[in-house]
């Protein structure tokens, strides 16, 4: 299983985690890129194209989940060596992911070998549940459809909140959370992330481990 | 001292009916005494438009001041006494009236019984003046300020009639709040991406959906302005509105110099009519923008701007059966628009023809004549480009690719595709009849480079009409027989051969070529484009929660929404949305979505 938890979307910060990520792939490679929403997401999608053809990926597919796509870009877009999962709202992302079916798809794409990279709402949906998405409240996303079901791909045992920063309030609202939870609670500020390869986790930056109402620093 | 001027906007309040236009006579326009209409409040304000014309400082906030909107209500909230005020004999305070008279302009409309525009022209708007600001001098106009005696109604009935009059609705002299806030959402758009058009400067709601809608351009002018002379056969007349005409475009700078021999303004007036209509017309063509163009040159401006979106639609797909109804007359369709140009321009050279030696002569000597020949191959060269552009490549490469018999052969299939309809023939649709089309260019222009790059090199027939399918296609329309293979394979084969010589040209690998064809169509071919449709569905849900917007807050908005539907591959990225500007895009963004193949 490979994973790639990314705090913040395309940016120059991720350097370290994008050379990870393609070394993972290989030589040649093909990334699929899921928006959260469809909504502007052909210039997301180009910025993105930018980003990733200057560290010589050559071949992309744009691969909106909540509008209807033909099967023909359905197809190759699972044959892609990563598979992106993009940041926005994280129920949002999360709904049409699973209306569409592309829980199943994901979990059989990751299982049979494929890379799976998320960052912020892509990265929370990776993990067991998107309730990660409502802490703290004061970053809270808005469930704006409505949904119940916060079940995610649950491919790791630890539950993500990207986007960290370094105050009182954000560490104690993380800290409140963990106690109520068995999981642990990884965070990490943009620029830094988690890489899983298979038995291996390999974190990039500091991460920070909320677990039972502490905190831990994980280099 | 500065500052206080600022304050009491004395540029807008400057706009007093005072026009150029006026000094050519009554043969060109009637003069209305104007009145206040009380009631109205500012809906909404164009902040972008007034700076760019100089109405109000760069530095003026966007936001609705009670002294600005008191400015806006005091310039525009107007309606004109007219004749059936003076027949009957109405009384109005003395305080109420307009210091200026407002001009209505006289232009030919052949729906018009005398068929020589002596009662046709502006039936339900006035022009509030004109204003110079860095050189361009703009016309402002205001729609719903009346019925004036040019109104189709006053010529049918032979009467003059009182605004507002309910017996009458296409004649009355008003216009309506949804009216102008789908002119506004579609101008802004089109006016975005490139193209010529009216703008719409500030909207003045009134109680029951009544509305003035003020609208600003740098030259108001249509082609049926100088019809009208031609029709009319009046040697003065014609001279004066060509001079007239051409006087302005030289002030504004849109002509390349500014010749004193009027011979020679003359031969650069019509070479930049025969250019404007043929690249106009290749671009409504190509973006599926329908604008009723017809000969007369009533719908369009001179220099091929969009006005009067009433009539105007930008189709999902390449729907050329689509004619509108107006009262039984069917309109032009998608495709013929380009033929009306033509004879638009064939009608100009009439124009000129007359102006210099004083004998009109008959429209067919003007036929054979070599501006026609070059007025079809500028449309024919801008349709290249136009597909080039589509296909994404980039300027350089299109430059390169645009003389190529590989682009010949695409332009071929290409309307193969476009031009396949259904099955179900003709119909009736809500405002005319269709004949729907059945492929969506767009989709296969975003998803191609995409799966090339991913390593199809080819694919199969099912796949490219799996694709391309558009939803108005039903099974038997997509029979593979031996014709459409071959396009497909033509269409593929002639794609590849144009990114081979964009690599070879530009010096990078067909892959290189197929990412930045990537990157740039899928934005150029976005999916959900608005069409008119959604637009008109789009305003009727924003005018729902009217109440509970501010002028500003629609202004942001719309720019938020006119940033979405910007289709410059090389624009800006856009910020996230928040809040309730999140809940009204994605409503909008809902809308045009499910009726983007429409009409």
């Amino acid at each position: 299983m490979k994973l790639i938890f990314l705090s913040d979307s395309v940016s120059s910060k991720n350097q370290e985690l994008d050379t990870a990520m393609l070394a993972l792939a290989g030589k040649n490679l093909q990334i699929t890129y899921i928006p959260s929403d469809s909504y502007d997401s052909d210039v997301y999608f180009r910025d993105f194209v930018y980003h990733y053809r200057r560290l010589g990926v050559t071949k992309f597919v744009h691969f909106p989940v909540d509008i209807p796509t033909d099967p023909i870009l359905a197809e190759e877009a699972l044959h892609s060596d990563i598979v992106y999962l993009d940041g926005g709202n994280t129920y949002y992302f999360l709904n049409h992911l699973r209306r569409g079916g592309w829980l199943g798809k994901l979990r059989r794409y990751v299982k049979n070998g494929g890379i799976l990279a998320g960052s912020s709402a892509g990265a929370i949906i990776m993990t067991a549940n998107i309730q990660t998405a409502a802490v703290p409240r004061f970053t809270a996303d808005e469930n704006t459809v409505g949904i119940i079901n916060l079940s995610g791909l649950n491919l790791t045992s630890f539950l993500f909140v990207p986007h960290y920063v370094k105050s009182v309030r954000f560490i104690d609202a993380l800290q409140r959370y963990s106690k109520g939870i068995a999981s642990p609670v990884l965070s990490c500020k943009d620029g830094d992330g988690i890489i899983v390869n298979n038995t291996s986790i390999h974190f990039v930056g500091t991460v920070y481990c909320f677990h039972r109402g502490h905190c831990f620093i994980i280099r | 001292m500065k500052r206080k001027q600022e304050k009491s906007y004395t540029k807008i309040r400057g706009i007093d009916g005072s026009h150029s236009l006026k000094d050519l006579g009554p043969a060109f326009s009637v003069e209305y005494p104007a009145r206040r209409r009380s009631g109205g409040n500012v809906a909404y304000f164009n902040f972008d438009l007034a700076t760019s014309m100089g109405l109000i400082p760069r530095e003026h906030p966007q936001e609705l001041t009670r002294e600005l909107e008191a400015a806006l209500l005091d310039t525009f909230a107007l309606v004109i006494i007219n004749e059936h005020d003076i027949e009957h004999q109405r009384h109005f305070p003395p305080e109420e009236i307009k210091p200026n008279t407002y001009m209505a302009t006289r232009y030919l409309q052949p729906q018009h019984q005398d068929k020589r525009g002596l009662n046709s022209g502006d039936g339900r708007s006035v022009w509030n003046g004109e204003i110079t600001h860095r050189g361009k001098t703009w016309d402002i106009s205001s729609r719903g300020t009346g019925a004036t005696r040019l109104s189709p109604a006053t010529t049918k009935y032979g009467r003059f009639f009182k605004t507002g009059d309910p017996s009458i609705s296409y004649g009355c002299g008003c216009a309506e709040t949804d009216e102008g806030f789908e002119s506004l959402f579609f101008s802004e758009v089109l006016h975005r991406n490139g193209l010529a058009t009216e703008r719409t400067l500030a909207i003045i709601s009134f109680r029951g959906n009544a509305a003035i809608v003020v609208r600003a351009y740098p030259n108001l002018i249509r082609p049926s302005h100088l019809f009208m002379p031609l029709k009319q056969g009046n040697h003065r007349m014609m001279t004066q509105i060509i001079d007239y005409y051409i006087a302005r475009e030289i002030s504004n700078g849109n002509y390349p110099r500014s010749p004193k021999r009027r011979d020679e303004r003359l031969t650069m007036f019509l070479d930049q009519a025969c250019a404007r209509f043929a690249r106009a017309t290749a671009q409504f063509e190509d973006d599926y923008i329908f604008c009723w163009l017809d000969w007369d040159g009533d719908n369009i401006l001179m220099d091929c701007g969009i006005i009067d979106y009433g009539s105007v639609r930008q189709f999902g797909l390449c729907h050329r059966g689509y004619r509108f109804d107006d009262d039984g007359k069917f309109s032009t369709s998608l495709t013929e628009q380009r033929y009306k140009a033509r004879y638009i321009v064939q009608s100009l050279l009439q124009a000129v023809a007359f102006v210099q030696s004083g004998t009109k002569r008959p429209i067919e000597n003007f036929a054979h004549h070599p501006l026609l020949r070059l007025f079809d191959r500028r449309y024919h060269q801008h349709r290249r480009e136009n597909l080039l552009h589509k296909l994404g490549f980039n300027l350089e490469q299109s430059t390169a690719l645009v003389g190529s018999a590989a682009l010949t052969h695409l332009l071929k299939h290409v309307a193969y595709f476009e031009h396949a309809q259904a099955s179900r023939g003709v119909h009736k649709v809500a405002d005319g009849i269709s004949h729907d089309a059945i492929f969506c260019l767009r989709d296969i222009l975003r998803e191609l480079p995409q799966l090339y790059l991913s390593g199809k090199m080819h694919l199969s027939a099912q796949e490219f009409i799996a694709i391309i399918r558009s939803s108005y296609a039903k099974s038997k329309d997509l029979l593979l027989n031996r014709y459409r293979r071959n396009n497909i394979n033509g269409f593929q084969a002639s794609y590849w051969k144009l990114v081979r010589m964009a690599a070879k040209t530009s010096n990078k690998s067909e892959q290189q070529v197929l990412l930045e064809l990537t990157m740039r169509s899928s934005i150029i071919n976005k999916a959900d484009r608005i069409t008119g449709d959604a637009i008109t569905v789009s305003v009727a849900r924003l005018l729902r929660g009217l109440s509970q917007l501010k002028p500003r807050d629609i202004h942001r908005i719309l720019k938020r929404f006119v940033d979405h539907q910007d289709l410059h591959p090389e624009k800006n990225s856009p910020l996230p949305i928040h809040g309730k500007d999140a809940q009204w895009l994605k409503q909008f963004s809902k809308i045009v979505h499910e009726l983007r193949e429409g009409t």
